[in-house]
């Protein structure tokens, strides 16, 4: 029955991807027509040829981030339930972070993302750093019991490794630096062909093994205990929570930059606007207001010709929804 | 009360306008030398050199909207003359520099004066293999191991004069407060390349190389002239640079870049855009006008073999543009050749390249710009 009545969000969620989708393509610095771009996107031509490269731009970043910004959601989602912390996410975590330190040290260390060595090179440095610190996490996690302290190390961990990029800075020289610095401001632009093939196929499988999750999540949610007695192997669950939000998480970052506040304010976001309590309902829910959020916040960013970075376009939507979902959630006292 | 902060500030007035204390025993041939060899300024609206007896003023200042900041020195001429306290004052010819910008380096390069630097901010982006090699061989220090001046660095290089940027020039007031005189240099905010170079005559004054400033001015200036008056005007129009991210970085139409390359016949595609500071595109609009732009000038760090190809490697929305199809991309490759700081000095060179390659003049041996192929 609460599945049904959630049905009304999830379809207005889906309506409103299609709507900023269509938008992201037709708006931009050009002006192009309606037809014109249905012209270029199903293969026709253009009274400039330009224009059929700037939609294909277009629809790449489009597709990149209702990829990214689901990708982001699930990944908070899922971290959040594991930590039975609302607060958690992979940018309060430190994953982010640990994926920026792995970005930096092949960045800086003079690799770029257009050579091949560079691309997978920054993949797997991305994905060793942001598991590392999942990993670490969980290991500090064995002794410390409240879930605040856990954050604060988290935190600390980012701090962390923010510290030694800016000691990776003083040996990096200056095109390295500014590329990094420019990939830290995040963006949905720029992925090729290839990327775009990478980055979709490595986000929707990750996508489908957080699917298989639903069960252990709902069984999580009542703690470690109950879920073992459930039947569930509570310790390979843990390792799998670990390896697929921490791998989503740093493609994501690898790709698009540490894109900020999408991964812990949309859980809570729909934590409170859907009524199941279902992970079946509630993660599908998550990817598609993660989508959402992403497209608009690019859309914003892109009609300030991409001179407002898009991590300040995320921290200026998801913050106040943060702080408003915690008074929220204070006030119900929604626990997890 | 009223009255006796009124009396301070007047004094204060009187103090800082009377910097120059002069004595009666001056009368020798300082002048008559100070005449022949005296700094007419034409172009340059950023300095001023003022000739006073035993001394010359250096004024640098900000002009037009940019932002304001004032400050000057003393050159002394004569022993004898005594200046107050308050004032800074260095001796000519016996100056150790050092230097914020290596665009400095530069003017002091073509002064023959290297061999007195002492201090840099960037030693490794010094891409001019001669300077680079005086500059290790005499120890010079650097100065900047981040953004930031290190004040140890500086006091280690100890130099008689810090030539700084006026950004951040409240920093100026620390360094004298520290007892490093400094001087405030904006080159970089001239209307006109001609105007940038005349900046040398100011070195000239600093080292004692006046004569030698002005003459390399005139010849400079002569020969940039000549090209210009030479080159004919076109329609054909052009864009600039290369993006970073989704983001090009495209100077306004009157900045000193644009006025060059304007200056060798081309229009600039962005005409309207006014002013001279740097304008951010995104990579869709420039694609869009890329199209029906006839030249694309760029000024980049690239590797030494590279090509028109690898252009079209980095984007391949490049290979529809109009100047890409013609092989009319006239580049400038930062990483084989001095640009930003040579290149300040040798506008009439870059004149010549640019007239050469878009087919004004048949033969040349170009130095800074070509034809990507």
């Amino acid at each position: 029955m609460k599945v049904r009545s959630d049905i009304p969000l999830i379809g207005l969620l889906i309506l409103g991807i299609i709507i900023l989708f269509w938008m992201n393509l037709l708006f931009g610095d050009v002006r192009m027509n309606t037809e014109d771009v249905f012209n270029l996107l199903t293969g026709g031509t253009a009274e400039n040829s330009a224009w059929s490269y700037i939609v294909e731009s277009r629809l790449y970043r489009s597709l990149v981030a209702v990829l990214a910004g689901g990708a982001l959601g699930i990944s908070g989602l899922i971290l959040q339930v594991f930590f039975r912390n609302p607060l958690a996410g992979p940018g309060v975590l430190g994953i982010t972070s640990g994926a920026s330190l792995g970005v930096a040290v092949v960045i800086l260390g003079g690799l770029t993302m257009g050579s091949v060595l560079g691309n997978v090179g920054i993949i797997l440095a991305g994905i060793i750093g942001a598991v590392v610190v999942l990993f670490l996490l969980l290991f500090i996690s064995k002794y410390i019991r409240n879930s605040v302290t856990l954050l604060v190390s988290g935190l600390m961990f980012g701090y962390f490794t923010a510290a030694l990029i800016n000691v990776l800075f003083l040996w990096a020289n200056e095109t390295d630096t500014r590329e990094y610095v420019v990939w830290g401001l995040g963006s949905f632009e720029g992925l090729s062909s290839t990327e775009l093939a990478i980055f979709s196929s490595l986000i929707i499988v990750l996508s489908f093994f957080c699917f298989l999750l639903v069960k252990p999540l709902n069984a999580l949610v009542a703690g470690t205990a109950y879920a073992a007695s459930l039947g569930i192997n509570v310790k390979s669950t843990r390792l799998l929570i670990i390896l697929i939000t921490g791998i989503l998480a740093a493609i994501v970052t690898v790709y698009c930059g540490p894109v900020g506040f999408i991964g812990i304010a949309v859980p809570q976001l729909i934590r409170v606007l859907v009524k199941s309590k279902n992970h079946a309902v509630i993660l599908p829910a998550v990817f598609i207001a993660g989508s959402f959020l992403a497209l608009g916040a690019d859309f914003i960013v892109r009609m300030s010709s991409n001179t407002l970075p898009l991590n300040t376009v995320t921290a200026i939507v998801g913050a106040p929804i943060i702080v408003w979902v915690i008074i929220k959630m204070n006030r119900i006292n929604v626990s997890f | 009360m009223r009255l006796l902060v009124r009396f301070s500030i007047f004094s204060l007035i009187l103090v800082l306008c009377a910097c120059v204390q002069h004595t009666n025993s001056t009368e020798n041939d300082i002048s008559n030398q100070a005449d022949l060899e005296k700094v007419a300024v034409q172009y340059a609206e950023g300095f001023d050199i003022l000739y006073e007896e035993g001394v010359i003023k250096i004024v640098t200042q900000s002009f037009g909207k940019n932002a304001f900041f004032k400050d000057s020195i003393y050159v002394r001429l004569d022993s004898t003359v005594k200046l107050d306290p308050v004032c800074k004052t260095i001796e000519q010819e016996t100056i150790r520099f050092a230097c914020q910008s290596s665009t400095h380096l530069a003017f002091l390069a073509e002064l023959n004066h290297l061999e007195e630097v002492v201090g840099l901010c960037g030693l490794e982006y010094v891409n001019n293999p001669e300077i680079s090699e005086v500059l290790k061989k005499n120890l010079v220090v650097e100065l900047c191991m981040t953004d930031q001046v290190q004040l140890e660095n500086l006091y280690q290089s100890n130099p008689d004069l810090f030539l700084i940027y006026p950004f951040g020039s409240a920093e100026s007031n620390n360094y004298n407060d520290k007892g490093i005189q400094t001087l405030l240099i904006s080159e970089y905010l001239e209307k006109s390349q001609l105007a940038r170079l005349e900046w040398i005559k100011l070195f000239g004054v600093l080292t004692g190389r006046t004569m030698e400033a002005n003459d390399y001015f005139e010849e400079v200036e002569t020969a940039y002239l000549a090209l210009k008056t030479a080159a004919t005007k076109t329609e054909k129009t052009f864009i600039m640079n290369l993006p970073f991210q989704d983001q090009w970085f495209m100077p306004s139409s009157k900045s000193v870049g644009v006025e060059l390359i304007e200056d060798a016949g081309l229009q600039y595609f962005y005409q309207d855009e006014l002013g001279t500071e740097n304008k951010t595109h995104s990579s869709e609009q420039v694609w869009n006008d890329g199209v029906e732009a006839d030249y694309w000038v760029i000024i980049a760090r690239r590797s030494a073999d590279y090509s028109l190809e690898d252009l079209i490697n980095e984007e391949p929305v490049y290979k529809e543009f109009l100047s890409v199809k013609k092989h009319q991309v006239i580049f400038c490759n930062t990483n084989q050749v001095d640009y930003f700081s040579k290149g300040a000095i040798e506008p009439h060179v870059i004149l010549k390249d640019l007239c050469y390659a878009t087919g004004q003049i048949d033969s040349h041996e170009p130095q800074y710009f070509f034809l990507l192929e």
